[in-house]
C-alpha cells in the first residue's frame, strides 16, 4: 500500500515547492532518496517562473540542474533494483497492519483473485493467498480454460473450515478454505482458432 | 589453548628457518612463498585463533541471522495460525492476536526462536551429526525429501513406524546410530494427533526442532518454532532455511573431529 505524503518547504518567501514521496522508506531513508525526490519537485503543475527555477537550483545544492530523459529514468529505476538488505527491516506490526489480510476484514462475501495450483479430476485446488487453499468444482462452461496456473475469481465464504462437533471441547479443522468460483480472469490455456 | 600456542611456535620456527637460507633456487623460491604465507599466519591476532578453536564461544558463529528477514517470513505466510477454537493453551505466549477468530503469530518471537534453532542446526552439522527431517503431511513430502537430499542429510516423510527409535536394534537387525537432531516440519500427523517422533525423540534424548502451529503442543520439543505449518510456501521456506543452515555448518571444517 503506497502512502503519499506531501511536505511543503518555503524558500525565501516564494510559493511552496511540493515534494511527493513514494513510500515510508523514502522519508526514513538515505541520501540518494532525497536527491531523487528533489528532482521531482513541483508536482502542483503550476508554471514555473524564472526566479523559482533559480531558487530550485539553490535549494537542491547537490544537483545543479533538474534531471530529464535518460537521467531521470535511470535514477528512478536504480531505486527499484536496490538490494533488499540495503532497506531498513520493516517491523512485523507495520507489515501486518498494511497487509491484505487486515484490509479484507470479514472474509464472508469478499471477492478475491486466486491461482489454480492443482487439478484432480473435476476438482480445482485454488490458492488465493490465505493460509489454506480452497477446492472448487470445475464448471461445465469454458471447461478448457481451467488449467493449472490459470487465474480465477472467487467469492470467499470462510478462510478455514473448522467447527466444533457435539460434545467436543476443541474444534476439528479440515485444513481447507471455502469459496465459490465466480469466473476466470486469465487462462493459461491457448485457444486454437 | 595449549594447542594454539604450540602451533604458533611451529609457525615462528618455520619462518626463522626460511630466513636463514636465502639461496636463489627453485626449492628456496617455494620456501620463500611458504614463508610469506607463514608471515601472514603469524600476524593473525590471538582473538582470531580463539575463534578457530571454539565456535561455541560465539552467539552466531555461522551467521544464520543473515539467512532471513521478517519480511521473508511474512511473505511466506508464516504468521497465519488456525482459528480460536483449535488453539492449544500452551501456544498462547506466541500469539500476537486474533483477527475475527483467525490467530496471528508474533513474528518477532518466531524470528528469535528460528534463529536459535538454525544456529543449533548449523552447530550439529559442523560437528558431523546426523540430521533427520520428519514430516507426515503428504502434501509436503516432496519438499521435505528434496531439502534433505540437497543438505546431504536424511528425511522420513512417510508413515512413522512406532519402534524406529525405541526398538531400533530389532527393527533394523543390528546396532543402529540414531539421529543427533530431529527437525519436525509439522508436529501433527494427518489424524491431528501429536506425531510419535516428538515423544520418541524425547525418550531417546535426541534434541528436536519443531514447527508448532497454533493447534500443536510445544512442550516436548527442544527448540519449538511457532509458525504456520500448513501452507506450502511456509514449508518451502523452512526447508530452505534448514538446508542453508546445514550447508553453512558443513562449509566450515572443524579443526578436530569429535
Amino acid at each position: 500500500m503506497e502512502i503519499i505524503l506531501r511536505q511543503t518547504t518555503f524558500s525565501a518567501g516564494r510559493s511552496p515547492i511540493f515534494r511527493c514521496f513514494r513510500n515510508i522508506s523514502d522519508i526514513v531513508g538515505s541520501q540518494t532518496n532525497k536527491q531523487i525526490s528533489r528532482s521531482y519537485s513541483d508536482v502542483s503543475g503550476q508554471p514555473k517562473s524564472k526566479s523559482e527555477i533559480d531558487n530550485n537550483k539553490s535549494v537542491s545544492g547537490v544537483e545543479n540542474k533538474t534531471m530529464s530523459g535518460f537521467g531521470k529514468a535511470f535514477e528512478k529505476f536504480s531505486l527499484l533494483t536496490r538490494k533488499p538488505l540495503d532497506e531498513p527491516d520493516i517491523k512485523f506490526a507495520t507489515l501486518l497492519r498494511h497487509s491484505k489480510f487486515m484490509q479484507l476484514g470479514d472474509p464472508q462475501g469478499k471477492v478475491v483473485e486466486g491461482k489454480i495450483i492443482r487439478v484432480v479430476g473435476n476438482d480445482l485446488y485454488i490458492d488465493f493467498g490465505g493460509k489454506f487453499e480452497c477446492v472448487c468444482q470445475k464448471p461445465l462452461k469454458n471447461e478448457r480454460d481451467y488449467v493449472r496456473g490459470s487465474r480465477v475469481r472467487l467469492r470467499l465464504q470462510r478462510l478455514e473450515l473448522s467447527t466444533k462437533f457435539l460434545g467436543a471441547t476443541k474444534e476439528i479443522t479440515l485444513r481447507e478454505a471455502d469459496a465459490l468460483l465466480v469466473g476466470i480472469v486469465r487462462t493459461l490455456f491457448e485457444h486454437k482458432f | 589453548m595449549i594447542r594454539t600456542i604450540a602451533n604458533r611456535f611451529k609457525w615462528n620456527a618455520a619462518r626463522y628457518f626460511t630466513q636463514t637460507c636465502s639461496i636463489n633456487s627453485d626449492a628456496s623460491l617455494c620456501q620463500n612463498a611458504a614463508s610469506l604465507k607463514v608471515d601472514q599466519l603469524a600476524d593473525i591476532k590471538e582473538s582470531e585463533l580463539k575463534e578457530i578453536s571454539d565456535p561455541l564461544k560465539f552467539p552466531d558463529y555461522f551467521g544464520v541471522r543473515k539467512l532471513f528477514r521478517i519480511k521473508d517470513l511474512f511473505d511466506a505466510r508464516i504468521h497465519y495460525g488456525h482459528k480460536d477454537g483449535t488453539l492449544d493453551p500452551n501456544m498462547k505466549p506466541y500469539i500476537f492476536g486474533s483477527r475475527l477468530g483467525h490467530l496471528i503469530f508474533d513474528l518477532d518471537k518466531t524470528a528469535e526462536m528460528l534463529q536459535d534453532a538454525l544456529n543449533f542446526t548449523a552447530h550439529i552439522a559442523y560437528r558431523g551429526g546426523i540430521i533427520l527431517f520428519v514430516s507426515h503431511c503428504p502434501q509436503h513430502t516432496l519438499t521435505v525429501e528434496n531439502a534433505a537430499k540437497q543438505a546431504g542429510e536424511y528425511a522420513h516423510a512417510r508413515e512413522w513406524d512406532f519402534h524406529i527409535f525405541t526398538n531400533s536394534e530389532k527393527v533394523y537387525n543390528g546396532v543402529t546410530r540414531l539421529p543427533d537432531l530431529v527437525i519436525l516440519l509439522s508436529t501433527l500427523n494427518p489424524q491431528m494427533q501429536e506425531h510419535t517422533a516428538v515423544k520418541d525423540a524425547a525418550k531417546m534424548c535426541i534434541p528436536t526442532i519443531g514447527i508448532v502451529d497454533s493447534n500443536s503442543n510445544p512442550n516436548l520439543i527442544t527448540y519449538p518454532i511457532p509458525g504456520n505449518d500448513d501452507s506450502p510456501a511456509a514449508v518451502q521456506l523452512y526447508c530452505n532455511l534448514f538446508r542453508d543452515a546445514i550447508l553453512l555448518g558443513k562449509s566450515k571444517k572443524p579443526m578436530e573431529v569429535y
